[in-house]
């Protein structure tokens, strides 16, 4: 078992920035005034699609809507997503793939990933392309990649993946909108760690390592505390490393109101960059999220194997019984978890006036940690 | 998990020789509108209407194509995943009927459907305002409709607005009824994974500046 220790946090905030699109609703039509009407619901959507700070599409290859980010617009932009289509399938029958289009101040990124058309439009030009794969890898975390693949060969290219995906929709507005608030994450694959101190982080690690180890339990193969959208320890075995993206769709999964209950979730979830055709099950509980507690932590324990479910609640029960019999570190715990510090500039070492701030992001485990402003 | 049921969504699209009245039929049903005025559509023309059928709402995205060949550059995309097909033909003109027969055979082959004998098509006569011009008789379209799995057949005029709302609404009301055959919309048994050692421990971190 190999421990990981994070180093840091951050919570960036700002947020919704971009504006939505004014590219032409209709092709190429030609006609003028026997589509006035029509033309005037165009303008009426874009008007409204303008004071959204984006927007973004996910639609199947040929042009049914699945999702957009705002919810009430979904009746709007059935149209717009047959002109996405349309664009998309015009480049592709030229050999070509289309990536961005840019009008004025709008940015229009496109990721086609048979069977799926993803598009963002926004204000600001960057990491567009990132934040479609997010969205990519964040379906497949529902469905897989494989499965993604063959459904509409098996339900016919009519099928509409709405069924399939229902329910899911707050998590890929979630995504969103973290990787809207915090592009930290999203730019460098990163994980923010929530600041602790190094002792009470090493206590919290070893006895997650220690009791996972003793399970003895083949094909459990991580353990992650989380809180705040932040992890506060991970553990794993040798031989398996967790992508930051995959632990990303991970935080963002139990960051989910409706799971934050004192039951256990067993959750088949698969991480598209640790393997894209099958799934991990998730062990996910808040164990001190009871009426007499109220400590937002999230012990995630994931394993390959789908009969674990009672191997891990004893993992889950031993870890829990020796992180609070251990009472000094519990309480520190509590308040880090409840409250986060952010790290302090006089943390490393610097009186400068000039420096405001940091941001530190240790390349080989990808966390991240950044301090307060001045 | 939140129970909303979201409303259906169709995708019709609509075939037939240039000059037959397409995007008119659309005009008329979407934006109740008719123009005499004659613009080819260069590439394609979307729409959505939302219909009462029953107790749900359906919305259909109309894909409206152009007629003329030399416009014809969407390819499979457009065809593909249609819910269902419209095929329209101008009853004054015997040349635009007697091409049902390619239009129809071009769909199933560009959208290949899963069932292709029981696809629903749906013909449309447009132009039936102009009765005294007449060169394709109902009864002549409608044993066509036969010999074609019993397509249904509506005479229409975008014109005068006659008929255009039912037949559109019988296009909704037989696409939604096959939708809802499928009864299972339920992901697979999730795949397990299958641990290879060696193929992982690649840490592979994207940024390296």
């Amino acid at each position: 078992m190999e421990v990981e220790v994070p180093g840091g946090s951050e919570a960036v905030g700002g947020g919704g920035t971009d504006t939505g699109s004014e590219s032409s609703f209709k092709v190429s039509q030609v006609e003028i005034e026997d589509v006035e009407e029509n033309l005037k619901n165009a303008e009426a959507i874009f008007e409204h699609l303008e004071q959204l700070p984006f927007q973004v599409f996910i639609l199947s290859e040929f042009g049914k809507p699945i999702f957009v980010n705002n919810d009430r617009n979904e009746g709007e932009v059935v149209s717009l997503a047959a002109l996405i289509c349309a664009f998309v399938s015009r480049c592709q029958s030229w050999g070509d793939s289309l990536m961005t289009m840019t009008s004025q101040d709008n940015h229009i990124q496109f990721l086609h990933k048979s069977p799926l058309i993803f598009c963002v439009v926004s204000k600001y030009p960057e990491q567009l392309d990132q934040q479609l794969e997010v969205l990519f890898e964040q379906i497949c975390s529902i469905l897989s990649k494989s499965q993604l693949e063959n459904v509409y060969k098996k339900k016919g290219d009519n099928y509409d993946l709405r069924k399939l995906l229902r329910g899911t929709d707050r998590l890929i507005d979630s995504s969103i909108s973290s990787w809207r608030a915090s592009p930290i994450n999203l730019v460098d694959s990163s994980i923010s760690a929530i600041p602790m101190n190094p002792s009470d982080r090493e206590f919290l690690s070893s006895t997650m390592a220690s009791s996972m180890g003793a399970a003895k339990l083949d094909g459990a193969l991580f353990g992650i505390m989380i809180a705040k959208r932040q992890i506060a320890a991970i553990v794993r075995f040798k031989k398996y490393v967790i992508h930051p993206r995959d632990l990303n769709i991970l935080i963002n999964l139990v960051s989910d109101t409706t799971l934050q209950t004192d039951a256990q979730n067993w959750v088949p979830i698969c991480l598209p960059r640790f393997n894209d055709t099958g799934f991990f099950y998730a062990y996910i509980s808040y164990p001190w999220c009871n009426k007499e507690q109220d400590v937002p932590a999230c012990l995630v324990l994931l394993s390959v194997k789908r009969d674990h479910f009672d191997g891990l609640k004893e993992v889950r029960h031993q870890i829990v019984t020796k992180l609070e019999n251990n009472s000094k570190f519990f309480t520190n715990f509590s308040q880090a978890v409840k409250t986060p510090n952010l790290y302090q500039i006089s943390q490393i070492g610097s009186n400068s006036e000039s420096l405001w701030s940091f941001l530190y992001l240790n390349h080989s485990s990808r966390q991240v940690c950044m301090s307060a402003s001045k | 998990m939140s129970g909303t049921r979201k409303k259906a969504l169709l995708k019709v699209i609509i075939l037939g020789d240039s000059g037959v009245g397409k995007t008119s039929l659309m005009n008329q049903y979407v934006n109740r509108r008719f123009s005499n005025q004659y613009k080819a559509t260069i590439g394609a023309d979307f729409l959505t209407r939302d219909v009462n059928i029953d107790d749900r709402t359906v919305t259909l995205q109309i894909w409206d194509t152009a007629g003329q060949e030399r416009f014809q550059s969407l390819g499979v995309a457009f065809y593909r995943g249609a819910d269902c097909c419209v095929l329209a033909f101008d009853v004054t003109n015997a040349a635009s009927f007697k091409s049902l027969d390619s239009w129809r055979d071009e769909f199933l082959i560009q959208a290949s459907p899963r069932d292709p004998d029981h696809f629903p098509f749906v013909l449309l006569g447009n132009k039936v305002d102009l009765e005294s011009q007449r060169a394709v008789s109902s009864k002549r379209a409608q044993s066509w409709c036969q010999t074609k799995g019993n397509i249904p057949y509506y005479e229409v005029s975008a014109k005068e607005a006659l008929n255009v709302e039912a037949a559109f609404l019988a296009i909704a009301r037989d696409a939604l009824a096959r939708e809802s055959q499928e009864t299972n919309d339920f992901p697979e048994f999730p795949d397990q994974i299958r641990l290879n050692p060696n193929q992982q421990n690649q840490q592979n971190s994207g940024c390296n500046c």
